[in-house]
């Protein structure tokens, strides 16, 4: 299981900010995660808090924000976001299709939905 | 008397770790090796696809292989049967190699006297998605085996790939499997994707035309 490297990573940076500015604690964390990132926000969440108990940032609250997929088409220049199949409405799980929206084109690249972004942290100092 | 600020960090932990995949490739590019990640399925055929490779071309390119697995040794063993370098990668609990593990790997090759570089990654469609470990082409192995869903399950690594190959197709009556769904599904996210059975060799031909290919085009 890889989301608790994941959240050790994010908690080394969260950290080593923090120091820099000379904070007591940290009480909020926003980070940003790609849609096709595969790491599970709520299991980030879950072993942030765990890794953090013995730190500064112990009543820390993460707030995670999933960015869209985006692509942009080489045959056409959409540029832009893509369809989903939804292939479970009861947990509302949609698939993102790849194809251009536009022409059908499987010609695209995936410009935006990768990331997993560390935003800002709030501290008190 | 306290304050509360907030500092704006803007890190994107993936292009981080990419970064240290760049760095990988900067290293292969020095010294002239090509290098496949080789991706998959549990079970899906990753060795046999590697060992039928190097089998058919060693007399012309100088192959090495990293195995990354749970216990390498035993993919290790089949490697070392054709007398190349091979690089062990125990990953225990991890499911993915990064280009940190990568990294240590390359630093026990000679890579000055190697042309070829198979990077076999452990058996997982998800997690390898995320991380760059410094390969020219990415490749995934997805059998019959497993269903033939599988292909359509994991949008977001098949894009990510370059080749994809479904095997086993010489037993897909018998598992009720539709290898020409696998194929269909794979060309949607895929630049390349065919058939092959690594037991029969259906199919082996054309995988070692695109390496050849991909060998020649590079230099």
């Amino acid at each position: 299981m890889h989301e608790a490297s994941v959240a050790q990573a994010v908690l080394d940076t969260v950290l080593e900010t923090a120091a820099r500015g000379n904070a007591r604690s940290v009480i909020r964390l926003e980070i940003e995660v790609g849609e096709i990132c595969l790491v599970n926000a709520e299991q980030l969440v879950y072993f942030l808090n765990l890794l953090a108990a013995d730190t500064i940032a112990r009543d820390m609250k993460t707030s995670i924000k999933e960015v869209k997929t985006k692509i942009k088409c080489h045959n056409c220049d959409y540029s832009g976001e893509v369809a989903y199949r939804e292939v479970d409405p009861a947990w509302h799980y949609r698939v993102p299709v790849f194809d251009c929206v536009r022409c059908q084109s499987n010609q695209t690249e995936i410009v935006q939905g990768r990331e997993l972004v560390i935003k800002s942290i709030d501290i008190d100092n | 008397m306290s304050k509360t600020s907030r500092i704006r960090v803007e890190k994107d932990l993936i292009r981080a770790a990419r970064e240290l995949g760049t760095k990988n490739r900067d290293l292969l590019d020095r010294a002239g090796v090509r290098a496949c990640n080789i991706m998959g399925a549990i079970g899906s055929g990753k060795t046999s696809l590697i060992e039928k490779t190097i089998e058919r071309l060693k007399a012309d390119y100088r192959i090495a292989v990293i195995a990354g697995d749970i216990i390498a040794d035993f993919d290790s063993a089949r490697f070392r049967k054709y007398d190349v370098p091979v690089v062990p990668l125990n990953t225990g609990k991890e499911c993915h190699l990064d280009a940190n593990l990568v990294r240590q790997a390359l630093e026990q090759l000679k890579l000055d006297g190697i042309d070829l570089l198979f990077i076999e990654n452990v058996g997982n469609l998800i997690c390898p998605s995320d991380f760059y470990l410094g390969e020219h082409k990415r490749v995934i192995v997805v059998s019959v085996t497993e269903g033939d869903a599988i292909v359509a399950k994991h949008p977001a690594i098949f894009k990510s790939a370059d080749v994809a190959i479904i095997n086993k197709v010489d037993v897909a009556p018998f598992i009720g499997a539709d290898p020409e769904r696998m194929l269909s599904d794979a060309r949607r996210n895929v630049p390349l994707a065919f058939q092959t059975s690594l037991r029969t060799g259906l199919g082996l031909e054309q995988w070692l035309n695109w390496v050849r290919n991909d060998l020649a085009t590079a230099t």
